[in-house]
């Protein structure tokens, strides 16, 4: 036998790796034994030539195929109960950790899932219409931007865009008086379409036929609810509704309710035909006009048919279109609900801002709860080092280990998410009422849903347990056995660390945000809107106004009252105005208010020069008029007084300036105050504004409704308080804000129970390092700060952080308003205060009581 | 047919084995296999049938000590199971009885 000489290397190799390792040693030895043999025959070189011959010969599939494990089952099921002993056994012995994890996580989980839904409710916006993609507003861009444009573009729309696959009017009314039988009701949500509007828009129809429904004049559809609430469950279709006193339609077919995600808001819907013959079809610049949607055929760019546009309307309107420079706008169907210029329409937009500020607060909200996780899992690991130790002596290998923490995690996840998933189930009815959202039960098990839900789980798996469970597993086995680990290396100090100053940022970030929105809700309600709003009531004028008048003079509880188009805190009609004479040659947009001599003193508006409205000859129709300053300032005037007597062009009529007054709010502060003219007039004052005493206002109503009804027997009384309408327009702010309060909350929260978790395992894990500091002679004050002053500076660092951030992202916030607070240090200063506060209150109960425990005790176990 | 099939290969195969005895593994049957038949076989077209023969019940087999001139490893030695023994028989006493069926002068004369 010579060592020196040797099979060759690559032969050697090459069967170590095909053949099957139960098979490998007897071949290799009968290999080896025949080369020997061969060496002493042949010599080297042929031996070695045989011996790679013989290997090659190896290589078929009856060597090459593994032994099968015999039965993997016993292993299998023996490790997994050993895991979930185990498991179990953790938590219940450290039941307050688990019961942090599981909470804060199920917590977290479910503001996810319900941000997610909202999210989803948002940007889904009209989009399961199946024409979605191809379907335009036509609106209109003068001075200012209009999402109605006159009937008579429709007719002329599809006359000369022949290639447009549907082309379709919708009007949409508002409130109207619906007569059933004998009885009368105010329904809101009156709009008319014409019969391509159903195919424009895909409704989920349960009677009648989409494609005639509204062909025919006097025919209309309700939404279900409206339907039952008037036919109740027997069939609606063929039944008659009186409108508004003028027509009578038959039910053509009900429709499930409107989805919340469409911008569409009507609740019944009657046919364009009805009321086609009565408006006007000539006039591009009449103030009778609605919305117009038009499908482009598939493959058809926009671009071609907006190009042509501007020719469409010389053609069409060649005596209007001279010096304007309006023009026609193509708005995509998708772009309706985030589209923030144009504020007079029946559902307000939603910024896309706003969107993703919830979305960003479910991302800090589901990272909070994992940094919990994370946090008292790794200062936990110590405690199991020795059960990682055992295990990795017996031979289990990292990935095993890896698992079974995964695996532990995945256990509490699970648990959380099916409290989570419970939780928004009991949610749901309170998101339209708090949030102004509306979200259906049938949306969580819609697939999407579900795989977003899944995918957070599995995220949220991943990111609590993976951290975790490298540190478990990491444990040098002869060192987690033979002594007694402290504390887990400096390493993952500094992350638990870092994690904690992440969590504090994120609370920072959003206790900032909240005030923020909050002043700013304060700033609507609160700022001075320039007129009064007190114990004001708004009721149209009805038929026998100068009977109205009487009675309401001659009504002990009515203190004041006035006949006007509009209260200031509404906006009805707009007109263009120039100034030739002062250099203003362009037309801006003015509004108008058609007023009384008693309104101005009525709602204290503020004179500052000039005289007041008063009684005018009905000669002069506009005449001398009453403006606000920012109609003077766009005329080129400082100082009120100095308009007093100039003349300006109200359409095409002249005017001139009789009284300047303050400005006043008439529109959301989203926007800027615009123009304004106050005019006397008689002959348009549809709605009555009355002051109440305040004594006995439920009995003033009381008569005033009588009255009234005696006059307009064919309507119904309904009223609204001016203050209650003023909040009304700030409906979504306040919305917003409620959600913005949930959230934080829930964020802040979560926050807290990790820090309470943390704390509570420092002072178990600090026991004896207090007991003996306490025999020295330490205060409890002195060791409640020892707990508290990291805590401190890491609060400090976060702070550092949030503050930019938070700063940043409201001011792009507050932007959208035209009006709206500035951020101080103030209210930096509070948010600072008020996490201290939070976290001081969580951080004392544990570390006073670990201050507070007997040493005697705490030295003598062990 | 009641046993199972056995190749001629396999048979011989399981014939050396049982001239072998107590010595037989994979060389040392190749070797015999080599002398008895003036066949060369390779090692791991023995080892392939001595393999099959095992999954089939023929065989059975335990390692044995490791040696030197090996390398240090273990041989696998084989010994016949009963299930193998009978299907030799049985073949056997198939031949024999095919042979005294054949009348005598119906084979061409061979000399041997």
């Amino acid at each position: 036998m010579k060592p020196q000489t040797m099979p060759p290397r690559w032969a050697g190799k090459l069967l170590e790796w095909c053949c099957a390792p139960h098979l490998l040693e007897e071949v290799e030895g009968d290999l080896y034994e025949r080369f020997g043999r061969n060496m002493h025959l042949y010599g080297e070189k042929t031996a070695r030539r045989l011996y790679a011959r013989e290997v090659l010969g190896f290589l078929r599939p009856q060597f090459l195929k593994r032994k099968q494990e015999t039965d993997p089952k016993p292993f299998f099921v023996d490790m997994l109960r050993n895991y979930f002993t185990v498991a179990f056994r953790n938590l219940s012995r450290n039941k307050s950790y688990a019961f942090i994890n599981v909470a804060g996580l199920a917590l977290g989980l479910a503001a996810c899932i319900v941000i997610f839904l909202v999210v989803r409710n948002e940007l889904t916006y009209d989009a399961f219409h199946a024409r979605a993609d191809r379907t335009y507003r036509v609106t209109l861009n003068g001075i200012d931007f209009n999402p109605s444009v006159s009937f008579a573009v429709a007719p002329a729309l599809r006359n000369d865009f022949p290639e447009l696959e549907l082309v379709s009017q919708y009007y949409y009314e508002g409130e109207s008086l619906i007569k059933v039988g004998n009885e009368r009701f105010r329904e809101e949500g009156l709009a008319w379409a014409d019969q391509d509007f159903p195919r424009v828009f895909d409704f989920d129809w349960i009677e009648g036929n989409p494609a005639t429904a509204l062909k025919e004049p006097n025919t209309v559809v309700l939404t279900e609810t409206v339907a039952r609430k008037y036919f109740g469950e027997a069939g609606a279709v063929g039944r008659i509704i009186g409108l508004d006193n003028r027509h009578n339609l038959r039910v053509s077919g009900v429709i499930r309710d409107l989805p919340s995600n469409t911008h569409l808001t009507f609740r019944y819907l009657a046919s364009w035909e009805t009321v086609r013959k009565e408006v006007n079809l000539k006039n591009f610049w009449s103030i009778q006009g609605g919305n117009l949607f038009a499908v482009l055929p598939p493959k058809l760019d926009i671009r071609r048919i907006e190009a042509r546009l501007p020719d469409f309307l010389v053609k069409n309107w060649p005596d209007q279109f001279e010096n304007d420079k309006a023009k026609l706008l193509m708005q995509p169907l998708r772009e309706i609900h985030f589209d923030q210029r144009y504020l007079s329409q029946a559902s307000s937009p939603r910024s896309k801002g706003t969107i993703y500020g919830l979305a960003g607060i479910a991302v800090f909200i589901i990272l909070s709860a994992c940094i919990n996780f994370v946090n008292l899992a790794t200062a936990q690991a110590v405690r199991r080092s020795k059960e990682v130790g055992v295990r990795k002596v017996m031979g289990a290998q990292r990935s095993q280990l890896v698992g079974q923490v995964l695996g532990e995690t995945a256990i509490l996840v699970a648990v959380s998410v099916l409290l989570a998933l419970a939780a928004v189930r009991l949610f749901i009815p309170y998101s339209l009422p708090l949030l102004n959202i509306r979200i259906d039960p049938s949306h969580l098990v819609e697939p999407a849903v579900i795989g977003v839900i899944l995918a957070l789980v599995c995220g949220t798996i991943l990111l609590a347990g993976l951290y975790p469970a490298l540190v478990q597993s990491g444990f040098q086995p002869i060192i987690a056995l033979k002594s007694r680990m402290t504390s887990p290396g400096g390493r993952s100090l500094t992350l638990r660390k870092g994690l904690v100053i992440l969590q504090f940022t994120f609370s920072q970030v959003l206790i900032i945000g909240t005030l923020v929105v909050a002043r700013q809700m304060d700033f609507f309600r609160n700022q001075d809107l320039g007129f009064d709003k007190e114990a004001i009531v708004l009721f149209p004028a009805g038929q026998k106004a100068d009977i109205l008048r009487q009675k309401l003079k001659e009504n002990p509880g009515v203190a004041e009252f006035s006949f006007s188009s509009a209260n200031p805190a509404t906006n009805s009609s707009f007109m263009p105005f120039s100034a030739p004479e002062y250099g203003m040659n362009e037309n801006d947009v003015t509004e108008l208010k058609l007023v009384d001599e008693a309104y101005m003193p009525m709602f204290k508006l503020e004179l500052l020069a000039g005289e007041p409205i008063a009684r005018q000859t009905s000669k002069d129709t506009v005449g001398r008029v009453v403006v606000n300053q920012t109609l003077i300032r766009r005329l080129g005037f400082r100082n009120p007084q100095d308009a007093i007597g100039k003349r300006f062009l109200a359409g095409d009529q002249p005017a001139q300036i009789r009284g300047v007054v303050k400005d006043f709010q008439s529109e959301s502060k989203h926007r800027k105050i615009r123009a304004c003219i106050l005019a006397y007039n008689t002959s348009w004052l549809w709605q009555v504004s009355v002051k109440l005493r305040p004594e006995g206002v439920p009995r003033t109503l009381a008569a005033l409704e009588r009255e009234w009804q005696s006059m307009n027997p064919d309507d119904v009384f309904h009223y609204e308080f001016l203050d209650q309408h003023i909040d009304r327009i700030y409906t979504q702010e306040e919305k917003m804000y409620n959600a913005f309060r949930l959230f934080a909350g829930i964020a802040i929260l979560i926050g807290s129970l990790g820090l309470y978790g943390l704390v509570s395992l420092m002072a178990v894990q600090r026991t004896r390092e207090v007991g003996i500091r306490k025999v020295l002679g330490a205060s409890v004050g002195s060791i409640v700060g020892l707990f508290s002053r990291e805590f401190v500076w890491l609060m400090a660092i976060a702070f550092l952080i949030a503050a930019p951030v938070a700063w940043w992202a409201m001011d792009g916030w507050l932007r959208e308003f035209a009006y709206h607070i500035s951020i101080g240090p103030a209210l930096f200063l509070v948010a600072v205060l008020t996490t201290f506060g939070i976290a001081a209150l969580t951080v004392s109960y544990q570390s006073i009581r670990a201050a507070l425990a007997n040493p005697i005790k705490s030295l003598k176990t062990e | 047919m009641r046993r199972s099939y056995l190749g001629e290969f396999e048979e011989v195969v399981l014939l050396t084995v049982a001239v072998l005895g107590e010595g037989a593994y994979g060389v040392a049957i190749t070797d015999e296999l080599d002398r008895q038949t003036g066949r060369s076989v390779s090692i791991s077209a023995v080892h392939a049938a001595l393999h099959r023969l095992e999954e089939k019940g023929m065989l059975t087999s335990r390692l044995g000590e490791a040696t030197a001139e090996r390398g240090g490893r273990r041989k696998r030695l084989f010994a016949v199971t009963v299930l193998g023994s009978r299907t030799l028989h049985d073949i056997r006493a198939m031949r024999e009885r095919l042979w005294d069926s054949i009348a005598p002068q119906s084979l061409p004369a061979v000399s041997l």
